[in-house]
Parts: C-alpha cells; sequence; structure tokens
C-alpha cells in the first residue's frame, strides 16, 4: 500500500516523537519488601524499619497498626535496592510532659506562661539496640521479584 | 459557459462524447472562435482552445475515475486545503509542540534552579562574612540560658535572622538586637507590637522558586542549616522529646563553629542545605504533624529553637525549624507520620527533580542526588568525623 507522502511523514513524526520522549530513567534497580515486625510474638504497632544497603540510598517504611511494613526507596512501594541490607528497626512513643499547643499562635501565646511541667520521656517499644545500624545484628538480603522480611525481635 | 462531460466504457473500449451546449462552442466558432476537445481515458483532458472569451472549467487535482459519471461542471476552487490535509497539518504542529512542551519546562525549571542555587551563594557569602566579623560562623541557634527562659521555657535566636545584616538585610536583622541578650528570643520579638509588620515581610534570599508548594506563604525560608546527621553511636548522641539532636554538624545550638574546628576541610562539610519538608509545629496548616495531607507546615524565617531549661545537655531541644540533619535521605518521606517526638528529623529536599542542593562551607553550591550513598552524605555534613568521601 503506497500512502500519499504527507501521511508517510506523520507516520515517521509520530515515531521520531516516541522515540524520544520515551527515555528510560537510570534508577538502580529495586525489589519490592513487605514483611511483618513483631516483638515476642506481638505484632509491633508504630515505628519505622529501615534498610541500609552496603552502598547506595537506605528504604524506609513505617510500621502499621498490624505490624505489616512496606519499604520505599525512591518512588512509594518500589522496596529496596537489590543486594544486603543491614536492618533497622525503632518504635518509640512519648509518654507525659505538658500537653501540645495546638496551633502555632497557641504556642506563641502559652509559651512561658504556663508553670514548668516535667519534660516527657520517650519510650521504646522495641529495644534501642535494633534502631542503630551500629548495634542492630538484623540483616537481609533482597533478591529481583517480591520479597517478605518477617522480623520476630526479642 | 460550456460544460463538456466525459463518459468512457471499460468494457466496450468504445468512448462516447457527450456534448451538450456544443452549439455554444459552434456558435462561437461561427464568430472566429475554435474549441478543441480532447477525450482519452488514459490521458489527462487536454483543452485547446484559442479563444479569450469562453471560459471552460478545467478539470482540478484531484484524479478522476475512469468509472462513474462525473460533472465537468465542478465547482471547486483550485486552491485551498482539504480536511485530510489539514488535519495532517495539525498532528504536525501538535507533535512539534509535544516536543518543544518538555524542553520549555525543562528550561523554566533549569532557571529557577540557578536562582535557588545563587540564593544558597548568597547564604554561603554572607556566612564567610559573619566569620571575617567575628571569627565564627554563626549558631544555628544563639541561646542563653537562663537569659532567655520563661517559666522553665527557652526561646533562641536562628541562624536565619543572624546571618541577615551580612546580606545586607540588616535592618530587619537588627529589630531582633534587644532579643538576644535577655528575654524570651523570638517569642518575645514576635508578640513585641512594633514587628507586627515585619514578621509578615518575605526574605527572597530564604526563598526557593521551585517550592510551589508554599506558595501561600511568602515569610517561610526553604533553606536550613545544618545539624549533623554522621553519628550513630547511641552515646554520643542524645535523644530528646522531639527527637535525636546531632551536633557533629556545623550549624547547631550555640555552635558558633570556627573555620579551623573544621578538620574534615571546609569544601567537603555542608553549611546550609534547602529542605522544603513540611515540620510538626510549622507555622502553615496543620500544626501538629497528624499524619495526614495537611500535617506539618512550613516555619518563617524568623523562627528559631525552643530548649527546656532544666533537661539534662539540653536534650529536649527543638531545633527543627531552624536545622535539619541528614538523618533520613534527601527527599525521603519521613519521619511519616509526622509525629512531634521526631521534629527534629526531617530530611533535606526540594521540589527540584532528583535532589537538593547544598552550599558547602567554603561557599561553593552543589546539587546532592537523591540516590547519593547514605553514609557519604552523612559523613559531608559531619564537620569533624575524619572520614573520607568520595565525591
Amino acid at each position: 500500500m503506497k500512502l500519499p507522502i504527507h501521511y508517510r511523514m506523520a507516520h515517521h513524526t509520530a515515531i521520531i516523537a516516541c522515540l524520544v520522549g520515551c527515555g528510560g530513567s537510570n534508577q538502580e534497580k529495586t525489589a519490592p519488601v513487605t514483611g511483618t515486625v513483631t516483638l515476642q510474638g506481638t505484632p509491633v504497632a508504630k515505628g519505622r524499619v529501615v534498610f541500609y544497603p552496603s552502598s547506595g540510598r537506605p528504604a524506609m517504611g513505617s510500621i502499621q497498626s498490624d505490624g505489616t511494613y512496606s519499604l520505599t526507596t525512591f518512588d512509594q512501594g518500589d522496596g529496596a535496592l537489590l543486594g544486603k541490607h543491614r536492618v533497622t528497626i525503632a518504635a518509640t512513643e512519648r509518654v507525659g510532659g505538658a500537653p501540645l499547643p495546638t496551633s502555632f499562635e497557641d504556642e506563641v501565646k502559652q509559651a512561658g506562661k504556663k508553670p514548668p511541667q516535667a519534660p516527657g520521656k520517650t519510650v521504646w517499644l522495641v529495644p534501642q539496640e535494633y534502631s542503630n545500624r551500629k548495634t542492630s545484628k538484623l540483616q537481609a538480603e533482597v533478591i529481583s521479584g517480591d520479597n517478605t522480611h518477617d522480623f520476630n525481635l526479642e | 459557459m460550456v460544460c463538456v462531460e466525459a463518459r468512457a466504457s471499460r468494457s466496450s473500449g468504445l468512448r462516447s462524447l457527450a456534448v451538450r451546449h456544443f452549439a455554444a462552442a459552434v456558435t462561437g466558432s461561427a464568430s472566429g472562435e475554435h474549441v478543441f476537445v480532447q477525450i482519452d481515458t488514459d490521458t489527462p483532458v487536454m483543452i485547446e482552445r484559442n479563444s479569450h472569451d469562453i471560459k471552460l472549467p478545467v478539470q482540478g487535482r484531484r484524479k478522476r475515475s475512469t468509472t462513474g459519471k462525473h460533472n465537468a461542471c465542478f465547482s471547486r476552487p483550485l486552491h485551498g486545503f482539504t480536511l485530510v490535509e489539514l488535519l495532517v497539518v495539525i498532528a504536525i504542529i501538535g507533535v512539534l509542540v509535544a516536543l518543544l512542551l518538555p524542553a520549555i519546562q525543562a528550561a523554566r525549571e533549569a532557571a529557577r534552579r540557578s536562582q535557588c542555587s545563587n540564593n544558597l551563594k548568597q547564604i554561603g557569602l554572607a556566612m564567610q562574612n559573619y566569620h571575617a566579623a567575628l571569627g565564627s560562623f554563626p549558631a544555628g541557634v544563639a541561646i542563653k540560658i537562663p537569659e532567655n527562659c520563661l517559666n522553665g521555657n527557652c526561646r533562641g535566636i536562628g541562624m536565619h535572622v543572624t546571618l541577615m545584616p551580612y546580606f545586607e538585610q540588616g535592618v530587619i536583622g537588627g529589630t531582633f538586637a534587644d532579643f538576644h541578650k535577655a528575654g524570651f528570643g523570638w517569642n518575645a520579638w514576635l508578640q513585641d507590637p512594633a514587628n507586627a509588620t515585619v514578621k509578615d515581610s518575605p526574605v527572597s534570599t530564604y526563598l526557593c522558586p521551585s517550592a510551589a508548594r508554599w506558595d501561600d506563604f511568602p515569610r517561610r525560608k526553604d533553606y536550613f542549616g545544618v545539624v549533623g546527621g554522621a553519628l550513630t553511636d547511641p552515646v554520643d548522641l542524645p535523644r530528646g522529646q522531639r527527637g535525636f539532636v546531632y551536633h557533629d554538624g556545623v550549624m547547631y545550638a550555640n555552635s558558633f563553629t570556627r573555620i579551623g574546628e573544621i578538620t574534615d576541610g571546609t569544601s567537603n562539610t555542608f553549611a546550609v542545605g534547602e529542605s522544603v519538608h513540611a515540620a510538626p509545629f510549622g507555622d502553615g496548616p496543620g500544626y501538629v504533624g497528624s499524619g495526614g495531607d495537611d500535617s506539618g507546615g512550613p516555619t518563617p524565617w524568623w523562627l528559631g529553637g525552643g530548649f527546656g531549661e532544666s533537661t539534662p545537655d539540653h536534650r529536649d531541644q527543638s531545633v527543627g525549624r531552624v536545622l535539619r540533619s541528614t538523618l533520613n535521605p534527601i527527599n525521603s518521606n519521613f519521619p511519616a507520620p509526622l509525629d512531634p517526638q521526631f521534629s527534629n528529623e526531617v530530611p533535606f529536599g526540594s521540589d527540584h527533580p532528583g535532589g537538593a542542593q547544598f552550599v558547602y562551607c567554603d561557599g561553593h553550591v552543589a546539587f546532592i542526588q537523591d540516590a547519593i550513598d547514605i553514609n557519604a552524605y552523612q559523613w559531608l555534613s559531619s564537620r569533624a568525623g575524619g572520614e573520607l568521601v568520595d565525591k
């Protein structure tokens, strides 16, 4: 079939536009990682999980109320870089202390007027040693495809 | 007017020619004009005439089928475009615009990034000027305890205010003069009616033009001092109600770092970086982070640090509204959800694609990519870590 010249020109232009427009991204490969964090069998309800690769950008995920987490490196839910990781898990809660102000104006007006209160305390919901990548002994390997890494802490 | 109608029959090979109004031609002939019509199915119609009075309609550019009836009294003008031709032209223009538009947007973003880079350069130069004048870089938060305290709460003055006289904003910076030595820091300044107007003034050097998400808050700042982030030993790293209290960078509470103390080298150590991320206790929407879309907000340039007077080593300090650390990677959405106990842990980041810009202690500005190795990133934020960073 021989098409008129202007049809062919439009066709070629469209192909070139596609080739130009569809450049690939140079991000490193990641693989989705999900799992559950438990402390002595009980799911941990808050906190964060961080996978530190031997080199590159770490992957992070918030622990949901049912103890599950899903990691993100670059884009939401894209998982962690492939390879071996040092894993840290931190979960803290603020206990006691003065009630928080509810707005900036409130803070400016109230600060300094109230009688001093005993400062609140930070309580570690999982042992603090897991929160630091120097002291945490947790490790995980991420391979291509879906990964599930459950952590049962002592 | 003379109209000629040609009919051809392929099957018979016979050519029949019906000539209407031939009388007109004959009449014309009688007055000395001649019309010759040659009809052939294989060659185009050729009309030869020697008259200037008789106008024969001439076949247009469109190819004629040899079957079917065609009226040579054909009214389409010789010039103009068909619908298909117009559509093709529009399609080509559309493709060209589609190719060009991303390039234009990228050029616009590059211009905004240059402007942002210039702001950081100004901040870097102001820090050098400050050092030349006073012998040290400004403190991340300058605070005197107990002079700046009221009922156990203390408020310090942030580096953004103390730097102002060194990039020609001394008039605004001067309004803080009385609040450095005594009084409740920026909180008292804010409550002074004399400052009601100046508190709403935007400081353009502190605004990144790419940070469109905070366009409604022109008194914000998009650049924060680098408090550190390389410390991993929990013994060296106190943690208070507002998160980790780093002090291994150049800008921290009462740091007044001298260049001589930056043993990693001024060209290897961050001073100030971009952060457009919402912070708990910001001035914008969602004051206390609730984890929703409106959690936290931007912070005004005049906001300083908050301290508890009695806590040991001042670990209950809130400096996330002036300083930020490299604990979390660039542009990460942590701490998530925004929680007051992590208000010191908001990351650096920007609305430029793929990273954020930093000014180093020697005054040079560099763009750091999101994908930078976390160790290298954190080492760049420490002033005397002794690390070897391959940039």
